[in-house]
């Protein structure tokens, strides 16, 4: 796929995700349960809203292409990837996509440094630049001289940054966070929206399934699974 | 290039990885370890006690002739010496007498040998021995010695059966030599060397010997074991070379082989038991495997990461496996698998015992530790590769 | 059974590597179908399963002769790995068929579906159909795992110690054997001269065809309009390699056994496996380069983009295989880095090596000489050996190069000196009296009594 110069980073029309129920016989699991669209720009914070089991963090998969839907169509910096085989869409994660998850989902016994320098080992970056790259987050981040601290010495916040930076490490077009500020104390939380306003400034697109008010005064666009109602341009 | 940077990024992880999940690591180099090093060690001391034996086979007679005793090895009489000597091509004829003696609760082979009769020069050349020993005068194996305390002077008495009411009756000898030094075989360190007269006085056989080593021109040993076979008749045992070595071969790998089938049950075990061990930690790899795929990591780069953590474990235990190996045979004798190879090594100190360790068991090691870590870490690597990256944003393992 | 070290390990791998075959086999009943069509985890794990029997038969082709080769002192009669073989010849046969045949089989399997998954990962749109190959060679590769894992456990447990067995010279060495008849039939009465030339055109043959499509694909265009060349590349592969293999195995039992293993008139390619040290490096880097051309051959043409590389890796490393073998040959043929510097021939002077023509004298309580062929020995016999007393003359079969006793060995006369040695030499030594009467015929020459006799004899000189 070409390097990226489209505006339109993802487009979803209508999807949802087929899930097999937890009991044998039972119907499949339909998420969301209504269809649902979404479209994320460059430059711009989409921010999608809903009550717990509505979908969010199905949405979000399928936008950072981590599924493909049952239904519906997903279109990638401009090129439909519906039904695209998943070894090309690991491909496009790869190149454009980074994940900042609600656990953190930070790797044990590991140095802050070194879980932030994950994205990067197979891209072959050299080690050095991988390591100053991680330095480099980390410090906007506030983390100065926690760099070697493993994961389970670090605080609930600490984590959250870390898991905020590791998405970024990459320099991806589009970064899709669920719940960045579930644990973060009013620092974190502040270091952390700076970072992302960076990001927006810089050209990447941001998704973000939050329930904080603070994202909505960023936010170009909301949506809301609940009412499927959608604000902004 | 970049391919390069990618593989040392795996490496260095792989590394990581070995430490960050240290049980892991530490049950399966273990169970490597188990299965790998007593093999090695077993191995080496059998190849050890091979060489020797096929050394002294080496040096020894190109023909062994005994009596047949109802179908058993049997005495010869002495007149058969002559009758050997004449065959045309036998260069060397030794009679000896080989029996078995108890020393306190012990048993210990005692052996003796008579004049040689052959050819000028033919003695010094194929047969240079040891020195001779007179009446009442022993050489006693180093083992022996040890175990007794005997030393170069001692006085011994054997029990030796008599003929009439008695029967038996002690008898003195001194002790002249010992059977030691850096050349001598393990087996001669439970050996007591007398003198052919005196051997034949302890047996009551005299007139005999147990066998009769014949040393021949090379090529002439089927000639002239037909001959004797002829001039001796059916009360001759006739043995060359080729079967004697076939008996040593036999008598080891007999006891050898009893071990390693025992052992391809535990190398067998091995291999549920890593499975198992890969399981370790499995969930917590689910997890991190899904985490990697949606930063998009491939699959086949999942893999490959695993089977550089497999192959790094199974080189370190296999070299491990070598030390722990070489160190149990220099410094423990390879207790107590030395009981399965040499017979009476759990009775007597026989000091330390004869091992090689050829590249054959090493990388048969090696390969080992490869196929059962790999095969052990199929199922494991296979359902951590197929951690769906989705299951993360919904807080599942993947 | 014959227990042993290797034998054991062998039998683990042949176990370890016929259970892989036997699950995947499981699997592929139940969903061989959906093969290269949206495959499921089960295909996947059939992926894995076969990419480590393939690791373990990899390793175990040669343990399973260094196994069969740890049984040679245990049985009978055996003098190297061919007599053990005799144990229970046809399985022992097919298991030397099928060895390779899985390997390239499955290799083969692995090398299309890893780069047709590579170009999934390339190009935007659904999986790619698995090719016709594909599909016959997965069935193909998992029957043959099954059957090579059982064939060598039968083999292993069917040696026995008690049971003689004839050796390699009663079948290798005879004058009508299929080494010398079929190129003789093809090609003349002197086609053993032909035969390493032939064996060096061919391997160039398939050095160029594979550094040619390496270096089109590389290119990344095609050369011509059309297909017609890759096609034809990979056909010229393919026929060159039909040529190389017999070429390679005649000129290895014709010339090369015999001249590696210094046994002039012995043609067993076991012995030249077993008793040189070339021998394991020639049969590595001639499996690596066929094996290797042919697996870059099966990508040819290349149906999609993932193929290219991978096809371009495997016609270079087995062009550079190749290459590798033709090294080791030349290496083995000038005995570069051979050992066994036997010191100067106290008749001639030249440097001695192992050789059959070597002959050793004891005279008396003097130490041992070695000279460097009979013609030196008989010489410096004439000249000392009347003062001497109990001389003992040893000499080497030509077909075994065993030691034997002069007096115990036939002589023969040949019309020619074909030894090369720096006096020439005409005597030809053999341990059994039909080998001499055949040899006699061969070399044009005559059987003649004892030429080592002398009068300094010690009585007991038969």
């Amino acid at each position: 796929m070409a390097p990226c110069a489209a505006k339109e980073l993802v487009r979803l029309e209508q999807v949802s995700k087929r899930f097999a129920p937890a009991r044998r016989g039972d119907p499949p699991i339909i998420v969301p349960q209504r269809p649902a669209g979404l479209r994320v720009d460059r430059g711009e914070l989409v921010l999608v809203e809903g009550s717990s089991g509505s979908g969010k963090s199905t949405l979000l998969g399928l936008a950072g292409l981590l599924w493909t839907p049952a239904r519906g169509r997903v279109r990638f910096l401009g090129h439909e990837v519906s039904r695209v085989s998943p070894a090309y869409r690991n491909r496009l994660r790869r190149q454009h996509v980074g994940f900042a998850f609600q656990n953190y989902q930070l790797f044990e016994r590991m140095p802050a440094w070194e879980s932030v320098a994950l994205p990067l080992l197979v891209r072959g970056v050299p080690f050095e630049r991988g390591r100053e790259r991680a330095r480099e987050l980390l410090g906007r981040l506030g983390m100065h001289g926690r760099e070697h601290h493993r994961t389970e010495q670090l605080s609930g916040g600490e984590q959250q940054r870390v898991a905020v930076a590791r998405a970024l490490a990459a320099g991806p077009d589009l970064v899709v966070a669920d719940e960045p500020l579930s644990n973060a104390d009013p620092e974190s939380a502040g270091l952390i929206i700076n970072l992302l306003e960076h990001c927006l400034e810089t050209g990447a697109g941001v998704l973000v399934a939050s329930h904080d008010t603070r994202f909505k005064p960023m936010a170009s666009r909301r949506l809301n699974l609940d009412n499927e109602e959608t604000s902004g341009a | 290039m970049r391919f390069g940077r990618t593989f040392i990024a795996l490496v260095r992880m792989a590394a990581g990885n070995l430490v960050r999940f240290p049980l892991r690591t530490v049950v399966v180099l273990a169970c490597l370890l188990a299965a790998a090093a007593p093999l090695l060690t077993a191995l080496a001391l059998q190849q050890g006690l091979k060489d020797q034996a096929l050394a002294t086979l080496d040096a020894g007679p190109d023909l062994l002739i005994t009596g047949d005793d109802f179908g058993r090895p049997g005495a010869v009489p002495l007149e058969w010496t002559d009758i050997v000597r004449q065959a045309p091509g036998v260069v060397l004829v030794i009679p000896r007498a080989v029996g078995r003696v108890m020393i306190d609760d012990l048993p210990a082979i005692l052996v003796g040998l008579g004049p040689a009769a052959g050819i000028e020069g033919a003695q010094r050349r194929h047969h240079p021995g040891m020195p001779e020993l007179g009446a009442g005068e022993l050489a006693v194996g180093s083992a022996l010695a040890r175990h007794y305390g005997i030393k170069k002077g001692d006085e011994m008495r054997l029990a030796l059966p008599v003929e009439g009411p008695e029967r038996f009756r002690y008898r003195s000898f001194v002790v002249t030599g010992l059977l030691d030094g850096p050349d001598s075989p393990v087996w001669s360190a439970t050996l007591v060397r007398g003198s052919f007269a005196d051997l034949q006085d302890i047996f009551l056989r005299h007139g005999m010997a147990s066998e009769l080593m014949v040393w021949c021109r090379s090529g002439y040993e089927q000639r002239i074991s037909t001959e004797l076979s002829r001039l001796l008749g059916p009360a001759a045992r006739i043995q060359d070379r080729p079967m004697m070595e076939t008996y040593y071969h036999a008598g080891f790998d007999r006891r050898g082989g009893a071990f390693l089938v025992l052992f391809l049950a535990a190398l067998s075990l091995s291999i549920p038991v890593l499975a198992l061990s890969s399981g370790l930690g499995l969930s917590a790899r689910r997890r991190e495997v899904a985490v990697l795929k949606s930063f998009g990591w491939e699959t086949r780069e999942v893999l490959l990461l695993q089977m550089i953590e497999s192959v790094t474990i199974a080189m370190a235990g296999a070299s491990l496996a070598v030390v722990l190996a070489l160190a149990w045979l220099v410094f423990g004798s390879a207790w107590p698998l030395n009981a399965f190879l040499l017979p009476g090594a759990e009775e007597l100190p026989l000091g330390r015992l004869p091992y090689r360790l050829a590249w054959a068991p090493v990388l048969m090691s090696y390969v080992y530790a490869v196929t059962v870590t790999a095969c052990g870490a199929v199922v494991a690597a296979w359902r951590a590769a197929a951690a769906d990256p989705g299951r993360i944003l919904l807080g599942g393992e993947g | 059974m014959i227990i042993t070290a290797p034998i054991i390990i062998s039998i683990f791998l042949a176990v370890v590597g016929l259970l892989p075959g036997l699950v995947a086999a499981g699997l592929l009943a139940g969903r061989g179908k959906t093969y290269g069509q949206g495959e499921g985890q089960g295909i996947y794990l059939v992926f894995l399963l076969l990419l480590t029997a393939f690791g373990i038969r990899v390793i175990a082709w040669p343990l399973t002769y260094l196994a069969l080769g740890s049984a040679v002192p245990h049985v009978q009669g055996a003098m190297c790995l061919f007599g053990v073989t005799r144990l229970c010849p046809l399985w022992a046969n097919l298991l030397q068929f099928s060895r390779p045949l899985l390997i390239f089989s499955l290799g083969g399997w692995l090398a299309l579906r890893m780069s047709r998954k590579a170009h999934e990962r390339r190009t935007p749109g659904p999986a790619l159909p698995a090719s016709l190959g594909e599909r016959l060679l997965l069935p193909g590769s998992v029957g043959l795992l099954i059957i090579d894992g059982l064939l060598e456990l039968v083999v292993l447990f069917s040696l026995r110690p008690d049971q003689p067995v004839y050796c390699c010279g009663s079948v290798y060495d005879l004058p009508d054997r299929l080494s010398s008849a079929l190129p003789q039939h093809l090609f003349g009465a002197r086609s053993a001269g032909m035969l390493v030339p032939l064996m060096v055109v061919l391997a160039l043959l398939v050095v160029l065809s594979c550094s040619a499509a390496a270096a089109s694909l590389l290119r990344r265009r095609r050369p011509l309009p059309g297909r017609r060349l890759p096609v034809s590349v990979a056909l010229l592969i393919g026929g060159g390699l039909t040529g190389f293999v017999p070429a390679a195995f005649f000129a290895g039992m014709e010339v090369l056994a015999p001249r590696l293993t210094g046994l002039p008139f012995h043609h067993c390619l076991y012995c030249l496996l077993g008793k040189t040290a070339y021998g394991p490096w020639i049969a590595a880097t001639f499996a690596g380069g066929v094996l290797c051309a042919g697996w870059g051959a099966l990508l040819l043409p290349p149906r999609h983009a993932g193929a290219v590389r991978p096809a371009i890796a495997l016609l270079v490393t087995g062009s550079l295989f190749t290459v590798a073998f033709l090294g080791v040959v030349a290496a083995g043929w000038f005995q570069v880095g051979q050992g066994g510097d036997l010191g100067r021939c106290p008749g001639c002077g030249g440097q001695m090596y192992d050789s059959v023509y070597l002959v050793r004298i004891v005279a008396g309580d003097a130490p041992e000489l070695t000279f460097c062929s009979p013609v030196c020995a008989m010489e410096w016999i004439r000249r000392e050996g009347d003062s001497s007393r109990g001389l003992f003359v040893t000499v080497r079969d030509e077909f075994t190069g065993t030691w034997l006793d002069s007096g115990a060995a036939y002589v023969v006369e040949g019309a020619d000196d074909i030894a090369g040695l720096p006096k020439g030499n005409r005597w030809h030594i053999y341990e059994y009296l039909e080998n001499a009467h055949v040899m006699a015929f061969e070399l044009e020459g005559n059987l003649v009594s004892d030429p080592f006799v002398h009068r300094g004899d010690d009585g007991s000189r038969p």
